[in-house]
This record gives structure tokens, sequence and C-alpha cells, in this order.
């Protein structure tokens, strides 16, 4: 048959990332504003009678000491382009003492970025056209291993040393850190969510529900964590038991970026329940500020036809997700092939960007080595899933790579899932058409075929599943060209158009009649 | 509103020169002031000499400062009150015999004629040669003797003040005092205890978040949280400030300097308005990056020792600070006697081989 991408029921589940790529979010902010008292101390005149006393006593000696002092205490009291200060940062250039000359090389390149940012982009992976080696992702572990190790109570990095063993599938130690992360979280929400997201991904709801109930003041007093309890929720078909609270925080005085993603969430119930206006009232709050989450969340409710993205595109830092879906509806295949694997790398370890990838790259795109890599990557954190697995085998078989495809399709278990058995099934028709067995390849796509057409709702993989038989047929130059694109005709008959198979059907037609 | 007195009325405080004090001090010079400083400022300072050859410094209350600042009674009590603290203390640290403490030679008051306010109250120290920050700069060649010897007496000072339930508040470069002996002998003393804590006594800077200079103040102070209890407000401060001196005599960067760098500018106390405990993991981890760039820094035989020291001194939470071992059995989780121990095994160590003894 073909790729597929799988369910496609998306909720608001929190992202994770390493911390420091989270704090795009406003996922890192305090929501609300401490008394102005703490502000103030630093900022009376204090702060420029101790930046003065400092100036004096280099003035009087012009030591490197004493223009060190001047420069950290410019620092520290964001007093930088005090007069005087520059001129002590002068001073310490090409100085014995490398942490204060870097400091002093900061205030006079006035740069306000912090190294921080830099090694930022050392820890970001946006690679898209390898997959990341074992190698590399085990270098991370050991780095985050010795950094906990010498840093015991670092919860932020205990959290970031999960998600790297996630990202391996190595699950019994990925655990045991978010275990050790949550226990030193002291209620921070990053490490919260993290956490939640990890218990979701293994598939353990309950565990998750637990983290962020596990103290009812911080989940009623913060939209994030209400979000994502509303999320995981709706996601594991739970009662939602906290709408009022949520719509009670909605309702409070926090900045939209913080509101975002739990307006998301209550939109999506109100869509799923079929309240379409009281969505779009609350996904228009969502849009205020949105997280990329959100943004994500809006384009999916595109695709189910509720408009509630305004004219002009949006935008949030790491989007990519909304990028892959917004590129899907202008129909820009070859972007949201792209769009998808950065989703992929941002999110490594999921198993949606996985098989959104790989489908996109492999069915939409025929970009065959870029869907591979997709699979591949994500078979490292999710081993054995059946969708990648075929996936990888689909565009495999495309590639050409027939004795791998074959390995691949055979590899996959599955227990009792009808639908997934006939996308394997259609899949193998493929394989045995490209190892120039037409007569199998057409036994095994026209099983498929009538299985899906047993199943309900199984119109769409029905039509799939005749689209890449027909295909295959005028690829064969064989005699069943005729047959397999009436057959496709009569399953495409109640598509809708500009739908998946609507547009791989029309682009048949363009090969057919190339072919034919 | 104006001062009380016209700023061409004599200042008392400020003609002492040429006379004479009680114990036989004489007034040699008038010092300049320096330009700001932690605390009122209520005071003007004097080289004095004494005829057996000790010099001193002089710390001359000036009430004519007080009397010309706005809200004039109040600046009166706190001048009062601040010198009235210090010269206590100081008699306080003399009857202990805290050796590493600036001592405080004599205290007394003197009359100048002819002006409004004639008395001038006064306490005279021993005159340190200059601070650290200058030792450092012409004394490289000492390096991490130096260095680390005063430290040592600085962790010791501190300790003494401590076993007399007094935290210091404001310990930094400039008040870590370098003094010479009539032989020459070089020692280093804790000076300026003006913003000093006596868990006995109140003190009208004792409401004060920030009772010292902000460059050296811990983490939980700079982001508006103040701990209650004396241990991890005072005692945890102390020590605090002391691993940020080390950071300081070894980088010549303060470890809040560093942590301000090292911060995202969203997390910076200029800009966090949330609590703490809710910026805490986020301090932490830029914490944990710094101790692996001051042990960069340093890069001597003796980094791994002092970025170990520097790690307990300045772990951002108040409770665990000081040394783990200090905490077990219910002793004081805040005693400095690992610390001081291990600066003077580290300068021991650093100086074998020398006789310089600072």
């Amino acid at each position: 048959m073909t790729a597929t991408k799988g369910s496609d029921n998306r909720v608001v589940l929190p992202r994770w990332r390493a911390w420091r790529d989270s704090r795009n979010s406003g996922e890192l902010e305090p929501l609300r504003s401490q008394p102005e008292r703490s502000r103030s101390l630093l900022s009376d005149s204090t702060s420029e009678a101790e930046i003065s006393q400092r100036l004096a006593d280099f003035k009087a000696w012009n030591g490197t000491y004493e223009a060190a002092d001047v420069v950290n205490a410019a620092i520290v009291l964001g007093l930088e382009d005090y007069p005087g200060v520059h001129e002590a940062a002068k001073t310490l250039r090409g100085s014995s003492l490398p942490a204060v000359s870097e400091l002093a090389e900061r205030i006079l390149s006035h740069d306000s970025s912090k190294s921080d940012d830099i090694l930022h982009e050392l820890e970001s992976r946006a690679n898209l056209d390898a997959v990341q080696s074992r190698d590399e992702d085990g270098t991370r572990v050991a780095w985050l291993r010795s950094i906990v190790q010498s840093e015991p109570r670092n919860s932020l990095r205990w959290a970031d040393l999960a998600l790297a063993h996630t990202v391996l599938g190595n699950k019994r130690p990925a655990a045991r850190a978010i275990r050790v992360a949550v226990s030193l979280a002291d209620g921070n929400r990053f490490i919260l969510r993290a956490a939640a997201r990890f218990h979701v991904h293994e598939g353990d709801f309950d565990a998750a529900h637990s983290i962020l109930t596990a103290n009812m003041d911080n989940l009623v007093a913060d939209p994030w964590l209400m979000a994502a309890e509303i999320a995981i929720a709706d996601m594991s078909g739970q009662r939602i038991r906290y709408t009022s609270h949520g719509r009670q925080l909605l309702a409070g005085d926090f900045p939209p970026r913080h509101i975002s993603e739990l307006a998301s969430a209550l939109a999506t119930l109100e869509l799923k329940a079929g309240r379409i206006k009281r969505a779009r009232k609350l996904f228009e709050q969502a849009l205020e500020d949105p997280t990329e989450n959100s943004l994500a969340q809006a384009e999916w409710s595109m695709e189910r036809g509720i408009n509630v993205l305004p004219p002009t595109h949006l935008h949030a830092p790491q989007d990519f997700e909304a990028e892959t879906r917004h590129s899907l509806r202008l129909e820009k295949f070859r972007d949201a092939a792209i769009q998808a694997r950065l989703w992929q790398e941002d999110q490594p370890f999921a198993l949606e960007p996985a098989t959104h990838a790989s489908y996109i790259a492999s069915t939409l795109a025929e970009d065959y080595k870029l869907a591979i890599i997709a699979c591949e990557k994500g078979l490292i954190a999710n081993p054995g899933d059946p969708i990648l697995l075929n996936n990888l085998a689909f565009s495999q078989a495309n590639a050409g790579l027939i004795e791998a495809a074959k390995r691949n399709i055979g590899s996959i278990v599955m227990a009792d899932d009808a639908k997934k058995l006939l996308i394997r099934t259609a899949t193998s028709g493929l394989i045995a058409f490209r190892q120039n067995d037409p007569h199998l390849g057409r036994e095994l796509y026209q099983e498929s075929i009538i299985g899906w057409t047993r199943q309900e709702n199984g119109n769409v993989g029905a039509a799939m599943a005749a689209i890449f038989w027909a295909r295959e047929e005028i690829r064969a130059r064989s005699q069943h060209v005729i047959p397999a694109l009436k057959l496709v005709d009569s399953l495409c008959d109640k598509i809708p158009p500009g739908s998946d198979v609507d547009i791989l059907r029309h682009r048949l037609i363009d090969d057919s009649e190339h072919q034919i | 509103m104006e001062g009380a007195l016209p700023q061409t009325w004599p200042n008392a405080a400020e003609l002492l020169t040429g006379s004479t004090l009680d114990g036989g001090w004489k007034v040699v010079e008038l010092l300049p002031r320096r330009p700001g400083a932690t605390g009122g400022n209520f005071s003007v300072g004097y080289r004095v000499e004494h005829p057996d050859g000790r010099q001193g410094f002089c710390k001359a209350l000036d009430y004519a400062s007080a009397l010309s600042r706005p809200n004039t009674p109040e600046a009166l009590h706190l001048a009062t009150e601040e010198y009235i603290f210090e010269r206590d203390l100081h008699r306080k640290c003399e009857e202990r015999r805290m050796s590493r403490i600036l001592t405080a030679l004599d205290d007394g008051q003197t009359f100048v004629p002819n002006c409004p306010i004639g008395q001038v109250d006064y306490i005279i120290f021993e005159l340190a040669q200059y601070d650290v920050r200058r030792a450092l700069d012409v004394e490289a060649d000492l390096e991490a003797t130096l260095r680390l010897r005063a430290l040592h007496n600085v962790a010791a000072g501190l300790r003494q003040l401590h076993q007399a339930h007094i935290a210091h508040q404001d310990v930094k470069p400039s008040n870590v005092l370098i003094l010479r002996n009539g032989l020459g002998e070089r020692s280093s003393k804790l000076g300026d205890l003006g913003r000093a804590t006596d868990a006995g006594r109140p003190a009208l800077h004792d409401v004060y978040a920030i009772a010292g200079d902000r460059q050296y103040a811990p983490p939980e102070q700079l982001y508006g949280a103040v701990p209650v209890e004396f241990g991890p407000r005072r005692l945890a401060c102390d020590i605090y400030q002391l691993g940020g001196l080390t950071t300081f005599m070894f980088t010549g960067a303060t470890m809040n300097s560093l942590l301000s760098a090292e911060l995202h500018p969203s997390h910076s106390w200029l800009a966090w308005s949330g609590t703490y405990s809710e910026v805490l993991p986020y301090v932490r981890d830029a914490f944990g990056r710094i101790l692996e760039k001051i042990r960069a820094s340093i890069g001597s035989a003796v980094a791994g020792d002092v970025t170990d020291l520097i790690r307990h001194l300045c772990e951002p939470e108040p409770t665990c600070r000081g040394y783990a071992v200090s905490k077990i059995g219910g002793g004081n989780p805040y005693a400095l006697q690992k610390v001081v121990s291990r600066f003077d095994l580290l300068a021991r160590r650093a100086s074998k081989g020398s006789l310089v003894s600072v």
C-alpha cells in the first residue's frame, strides 16, 4: 500500500525539549510579578553609589583587580553603560584573567546575547539529512550523566538526561532520571510537564495524571499544568475533571502566552463536542500570543474545516508542526516534508512527527531518502512501531532497497489490529511488484482493498490501496491498468476534493495519461 | 527639605587634622571621601599616629553630614546608631580576641571649638596598607599563596564572628585588608563591621533585604527572598560572600557577575518577577556551568580544590550552603571549621618551600 501517518487525533500535549531549548515557549517564565520591593533593590541610587565607589578606586590605583571590580559591579547591577565602566573594561583586554576578560569584552561589544544562546545552538540538532547516530546520542547521555554526577541537585539536567535516554529508547534509565527530576522539582512546571509527557510516551496515562495532580494547589493555579492535564485526560479518554478550573484560569489576569495552551486545550474539547462557536472563541484567545503548540492545534482545527486562523500567517519559535500542517494545506509537500523532519528533530522521541514526516515525505513529496531517515530516527525511540516499519519498508521499496524493505515488513509484529494488517498487506504487494512478482503483488493489493472495504470507514484505506496498486500496474505496463483505474474511480467516488487521496488520484491520472 | 545646618558652617568632623585625641593619637591627615558606600556614609577618615610609632585609621562620625540630609532626625538617629553599633561590636571583638578582625585600637570623643556642633565621636582602627585588590595587583608573584592565606584569614575571621553570633554581611575585596607590622611582616584581616548583624542586638540595617554590597550578595537576596532565621539569612550570606570573594581572587570575576552573564536574560534578577524557588533550578544550572568555567580559568594545581570550595560556599540554596559534613550530627549547619581548615591546608601546600607569610 502506502505509508501512513496513523491517527491524527491531536491534543495539546506538552512539548518535551532539553530545558534550554524550551525557553522560547514562555513555559519557563514566572506567572505573576513579585511585589515591586525586590526590583527596587537593584534600581535605586545605592547601585550608582556602589559603582561610583569602585570607579573611584579604579581611578586611584588603575589596577587590574580594581578594573575587574568595576566590570563585575556593572554587570551585576545592570550598569554596563555607566560612565567610566568601558574604560575599566578596556584595561582588562588581554589580561591574564580569562573569566573577567570575557565579561569585559561583553561590555565593550554591547553584546546582550548570552553564551547561553550560543550553547543553545550547539545543543539543538537539525541535521535533516542524517539520522542522529546512536554514538552521538550516547555521547549526550554520557555528558548529561557526568553533569548530574557533579550536580546531583540539578533537576533540569536530570530531566534532560531522561529525555536523552528516551530518545535512545532506554526506558528504565529514562524512568529513573525523570523520577529524580520530579523529586527535585519542587513544583517546577517545566519538569512536571516533561515528566507527564514522558509517561504519555510510555503509554502510562495514570502516571502522567498523577504527576500533574500531585499538588492540586499548583495545578489549579497554573494554566500550563492545567493545559497538560486537560490534554492528557482528553487523549486517554478519561473524564475531564478540571474544565471549570481551566475556565477560571482563562479569566485570570495572566499574560496571553501563559494561557495560550490552556485555551487551545479547552477549544479542542469544544470542537470535539461540536460547539464550534465556543471553540473558535477559545482559539482566538489561544492565538493572542500563541505557543507553537497552540499554533499547531489551530492548524489542525483548520484541517477539520474550523477557520480559526487569521488571514495573516502567524509564526512562533520552533513552530515546525504548525508549518508542516500549514504547508500541507497549501499542498506544498516538499516544504511540509522538511518542516515535519524539523518537527521530528525538535521532538525526536515522539512517534507523531516520525509518522507524519515519513508519510508526507514518502507519499506526498516522494522524497524516499528523507522518509527513510525519518523512519530510522523514529524507530530508535519507538522500536518495533508497526507504522514506522511499514513506512520504512514502503520507502525502501520505492527507493529500490528491496531486501531491506522485505526485512522490515517482515519484522512487523502486530496482534489483532486489522487496519494495520491491511496496510502491511498492501505494502507487501508493493514489494512483490518491485521484485518482479506482479501476480503476488496484485493478489496482496486486492486482499488489502477488499479488507478495507469491509472495515468501518475503510473507504479511504481502500482508495489509497487501489491508487498504489494502479500505480504499480502502470509502472509494470500490465494489462491490469484499466481495471485498476476503474476501481480507483469507484472507490474515490466519495472522497472529498483536496484530500490526500484526491491529490494522489490526480497524480495517478497524470501518470496514466503519460504512460498509456 | 533643607538640612538643619547651612553648608558654609564649619564641620567639626573635617577639622581634626593637627589635633591630638585621647590616648595620645595625633591626627595627621584627612583622607579623601570615597564616593558612595554601603551604609549612610556618615563618617570621615583620617590617618593618625601614636607617639609609640603605631599608625591608625580614624573613623570620625560626621554629625554635620547627617544634619544636612533630608529628614534630619532620622539621619541623625541612623548615624548615631551606626556608630554605637560598630563601636560596641569592635569592643565585643576585642573582648573575644578576634585576631582576624581588624582591631579597633581606641574610641572616644573630642571637641572642636567654634563649630555649631563641636563634638566628634571616633573609632581608631589599625591602619591597613591596602585592600586585597591592590595586593593582587602589586604582589602577583605570590599568586596562590597570597590568595589562599588571605582567604584562610577571612574564613577564620568569619568563624570568629560566627562563634560570637555575629554575621559580617559585607565580605568583599575592599574589606579584606593587608596590614604590615613594624617588622614588615604582612597579615590580612577582615574589616568594616558597619553592616554586621549581632544576633543578640538589633541594628537599624537588620531590616534591609541586602545589608551589604549587592555585588557579593547571595542570589536569594538579589531575587528578593529573605530567609527569616539567622542561619540561612545571615550566616549563609557570609558563606556565599566568602565564596564570591574566592571566585574574585582567583578569576577576577565575581560569582554574581558570572551568574548574570550565564543566566538567560529573562532569568536574571534584573528581570525575574517570580519567586526565588521558581528561578532556583535555572540559577543552579547556570552555577554548574560557571564552576566548570572557574576551574578552567584558574588552570593551576589548586583549581580542583578551589572550585570545590566555591561549589560549597556559593551553593545557590541557602539551607544547603557550606560543607555537608558540618550538617551531620545536628551541629551548626553553617560551621566554618572545615572551610578554614581547607583554606589553611591549601595555603600551606601552595607556600611550601616559601618563607612568605601573608
